[in-house]
């Protein structure tokens, strides 16, 4: 039996930053951490770098043995939690060990959700969220002249670029009418889209599946609309859904693990955080899940601070959606809520199109306060106007600046704000 | 952890748009002479005042370094300078999304984040700023230093909450060192708890209650029996201003003309705090106390404060100082000089500690309080050494903010009549005018 005062169960983002948070507080307090795959931490996000060729995937570790020497965390690379028996406080690991805690943090993430499409489970598919499938659709790529994307989200979109450098012939298939839409609106998405076109990759959306098959290598897709499509590798990108099966009945779930703003669950002496969870939404009164990076760090900050007790940890703002997005040396941004403005007439938009080169940008206001952005190769600073969006900051005067020249003004507010 | 370090600190209302700093900035890291080539920026408004700056702040828990998902960014443990390892970095953007400052950004060429560090610890923009709008701070490197050394209080004392005093006396404690008797007579520091209940006392140090009226005769005479038995120990006295300034005074201005070799440390709260927030001889005119109360006929104290530092200057001393929380770097360095001092004779160090439960303001804005009452010259820092010949501002306030940006701070200032704060006012201008005759050209 293994006895710590804290028990991290996985090693992402969401739980390297408890380490951070635990010892602003708790400075000696035993911190254990368990991760699954015995390789350093690493973020899925580098995935698909590793594919494309331009991350070593020897080198993604985000943390080396300092780090853990300096904050005392004990990590144990290779042996993930079985069962989490929340009434007796234990966990049960692989290996057979068991670990007694007085406060765990369930950081497990999320894993490929696969949809159900008949004929797919006799088929040679892939899907990306580990080390190990990077790996090996790196390794596929190196024979196939051809693939198949199943998902047009960031995943899909990213792994698209990445094996079309590879010099691979791709189809994306997508189910929604838009690529990348949760992040971007139609005028954006379609610019994203005309430039993966433009460089040979093939995309369908509003396609549903019907049927997969394989043989001979390769494998097919038949689509509701008719269409035939065949190709060496086929990989399922459709989004992920959290990790919660090593959880007894007793912690309450959704379709994550559900979490007050604390980043408690219901059990006193468990925490979750990072992509596993379902959380309060910034703008709306619901609980959604947040496969981001970034609100998985916040999240595992506060965690951290709310397992030691500190009592002056800010609740958890709430989810908002963000991310950057780079496609052929383009860069996209978007934060917030980016669509709505048609339907909802609260809601008013400052946009700048440019019909010459890849170029847009919309400020989503809500009376004067900034609730979302798009960004296509136009100049600002992201940080920036995520910190005006979360303190809902009221602009009105300085709004028409704000969008013809966003990097100044974004300054400007934002330095009058700091003394 | 909790180690402090250097950055970089802006005053914006200093810098007049010059350009230096980015153009020193940019030659340096990239051998051009073009501002936007530059690892920080500083936009310029409409508004005279109005300024934009995109500068890394080397963050405690920098945000960019938690959010990069190639481990590109890491921030150094001993310098604490956040960096980019350019070959690792992918371009993904996700540290400028995480940063609120505007302190990282995509290099247009290389497509790799880059941004500021720090010169690695020699900032060129701060050595190009002509106007001081860019100082590099390192209090870091203070606290680090003092972070090192034992607290020689014990923790759990009652001092209230958000006390300057204990800060004080615990940051001089450590520093002082284990070598040392301490005294302190009746007042807030005994009252909390230093010398002792029950047989135990709360300082790892020896320590013993003097009267109030004997603290600096009580200290001598157990100098002098350590020089006579040939020890060298160091003598340290923790006193308010009532021990110090009126029922104390005796006994210190005998000590001072027979140049005893102590530190005399007398923490003015302005009052006698711990018994009820009664005046003694440092409340300042206009203030209220319990014994000079707010109603039809009486508003606040009739006097002025005794000038008590600068009676000291004029008592013999190898060392005189005045100092205020709000100004740490400061405090250390007087606390080194009357440390050396004390061996030749006495060192007295008058420290303003703003009591936010006597005086009626919020433990949150102690530290405001030090600032204004330094920056409206209430409390001007300065420093007097028999071997510098000359009083020296520490701290010398160009333009002084008007008094009552300060005494409106604090509750007990509040009812405060235009003709009090004026003559606040005009008695602190007299006050700077004294001292400045004391400075010597």
């Amino acid at each position: 039996m293994i006895n710590t005062k804290y028990l991290l169960i996985g090693s992402g983002h969401a739980a390297l930053s408890a380490i951070d948070g635990i010892r602003m507080q708790d400075e000696n307090g035993p911190i254990l951490m368990t991760g699954a795959e015995g390789r350093s931490p690493y973020s899925p996000t580098i995935l698909p770098y590793v594919i494309a060729g331009r991350k070593d995937p020897s080198k993604t570790q985000l943390k080396d043995e300092a780090f853990f020497k300096t904050r005392k965390v004990i990590f144990m690379e290779k042996d993930p939690v079985k069962v989490l028996n929340s009434v007796m406080s234990r966990a049960y690991l692989e290996s057979g060990k068991e670990v007694s805690y007085e406060k765990v943090l369930v950081a497990t993430g999320a894993v490929p959700q696969v949809p159900s499409i008949p004929g797919l489970d006799d088929c040679p598919y892939e899907v990306l969220r580990t080390m190990e499938d990077a790996l090996k659709i790196r390794e596929k790529a190196k024979k196939a002249q051809s693939a198949i994307i199943v998902g047009a989200g960031l995943i899909g979109m990213h792994l698209a670029e990445a094996l079309s450098s590879l010099g691979l012939k791709v189809t994306v298939v997508e189910a929604l009418p838009h690529v990348l839409g949760t992040y971007f609106d139609e005028v954006s998405s379609q610019m994203i889209r005309q430039s993966f076109e433009e460089r040979g990759v093939k995309i369908l959306t509003g396609c549903l599946i019907s049927k997969a098959a394989s043989g001979d290598g390769v494998c097919a897709l038949s689509l509701q609309n008719g269409i035939d499509l065949s190709a060496n590798m086929l990989i399922i990108a459709t989004g992920v859904r959290p990790r919660t099966d090593i959880l007894d009945e007793y912690v309450k779930k959704d379709k994550g693990i559900l979490v007050d703003n604390f980043m408690k669950t219901n059990v006193p002496n468990i925490w979750a955080a990072g992509d596993v969870v379902q959380c309060k939404d910034f703008f709306e009164d619901r609980m959604v899940l947040n496969g981001i990076l970034p609100n998985a760090v916040q999240q595992g900050i506060i965690a951290g601070r709310s397992m030691a007790n500190d009592n002056n940890v800010k609740p958890f703002r709430g989810s908002i959606a963000m991310n950057t997005f780079s496609f052929f040396g383009n860069k996209a941004l978007s934060i917030g809520q980016v669509n709505g403005s048609d339907n909802n007439s609260d809601l008013k938009e400052d946009i700048i199109l440019s019909s010459s080169s890849v170029r847009y940008q919309k400020i989503l206001y809500k009376e004067d306060i900034i609730r979302g952005v798009i960004s296509i190769n136009t100049q600002l600073d992201p940080g920036v106007f995520l910190r005006l969006i979360i303190d809902q900051i009221s602009v009105h005067e300085q709004k028409n600046l704000l969008g013809a020249s966003s990097l100044k003004a974004g300054r400007l507010i934002m330095s009058a704000r700091w003394r | 952890m909790g180690k402090a370090y250097y950055t970089i600190a802006i005053q914006p209302e200093k810098c007049n748009g010059c350009n230096d700093c980015m153009v020193a900035c940019a030659q340096k890291k990239e051998g051009t002479t073009n501002p936007s080539d530059a690892r920080l920026s500083i936009e310029l408004g409409e508004e005279a005042l109005a300024k934009g700056f995109a500068l890394c702040r080397q963050c405690a828990m920098p945000q960019c370094v938690m959010v990069c998902p190639s481990g590109a960014l890491r921030k150094d443990e001993e310098t604490g300078i956040v960096s980019v390892d350019e070959t690792e970095c992918v371009g993904c953007r996700l540290c400028t999304l995480a940063c609120a400052y505007a302190g990282i950004a995509l290099h247009p060429k290389k497509q790799k984040a880059v941004k500021c560090d720090l010169c690695g610890g020699d900032p060129t923009c701060v050595k190009s700023c002509k106007t001081g709008a860019l100082s590099l701070v390192t209090a870091g490197d203070l606290y680090r230093r003092w972070g090192d050394l034992e607290d020689l209080f014990v923790p759990g004392m009652s001092f209230c909450l958000g006390c300057n005093s204990e800060l004080i006396v615990r940051h001089t404690l450590r520093r002082v060192g284990s070598n040392t008797v301490v005294a302190t007579p009746p007042g807030c520091v005994a009252g909390v708890g230093a010398v002792g209940v029950n047989g135990f006392t709360a300082t790892k140090v020896p320590v013993f209650h003097p009267l109030l009226t004997n603290t600096a005769s009580m200290l001598a005479g157990i100098k002098r029996y350590y020089n006579r038995i040939g020890r060298e120990v160091t003598m340290l006295a923790l006193a308010g201003d009532g021990g110090t300034a009126d029922v104390g005074f005796q006994s210190l201005s005998g000590a001072a003309e027979r140049g005893e070799q102590i530190i005399y440390i007398c923490l003015d709260n302005e009052g006698y705090m711990n018994t009820g927030a009664q005046r003694s001889s440092t409340t300042p005119f206009g203030a209220w106390t319990s014994t000079t109360p707010v109603g039809e006929a009486l508003k606040g104290k009739t006097r002025d404060a005794k000038p008590l530092p600068v009676i000291m200057v004029m008592h013999n001393c190898e060392y005189v100082a005045t100092a205020c929380s709000a100004f740490m770097e400061d405090y250390y360095q007087k606390l080194e000089k009357a440390i050396e001092a004390s061996k030749k004779g006495m060192a007295y160090i008058h420290v303003f500690s703003p009591c936010p439960t006597g005086w009626r303001f919020l433990p949150s804005k102690l530290i405001e309080v030090g600032r204004k009452a330094v920056a409206s010259n209430m409390v001007p820092l300065w420093e007097y050494s028999r071997e510098g010949e000359s009083l020296r501002f520490t701290q010398p306030v160009d333009n002084p903010i008007p008094v009552e940006d300060y005494l409106f701070l604090i509750g007990k200032y509040r009812h405060l009549s235009r003709e009090q704060i004026e003559h606040i006012q005009d008695m602190v201008n007299e006050r700077i005018r004294i001292l400045k005759a004391l400075v010597k050209e």
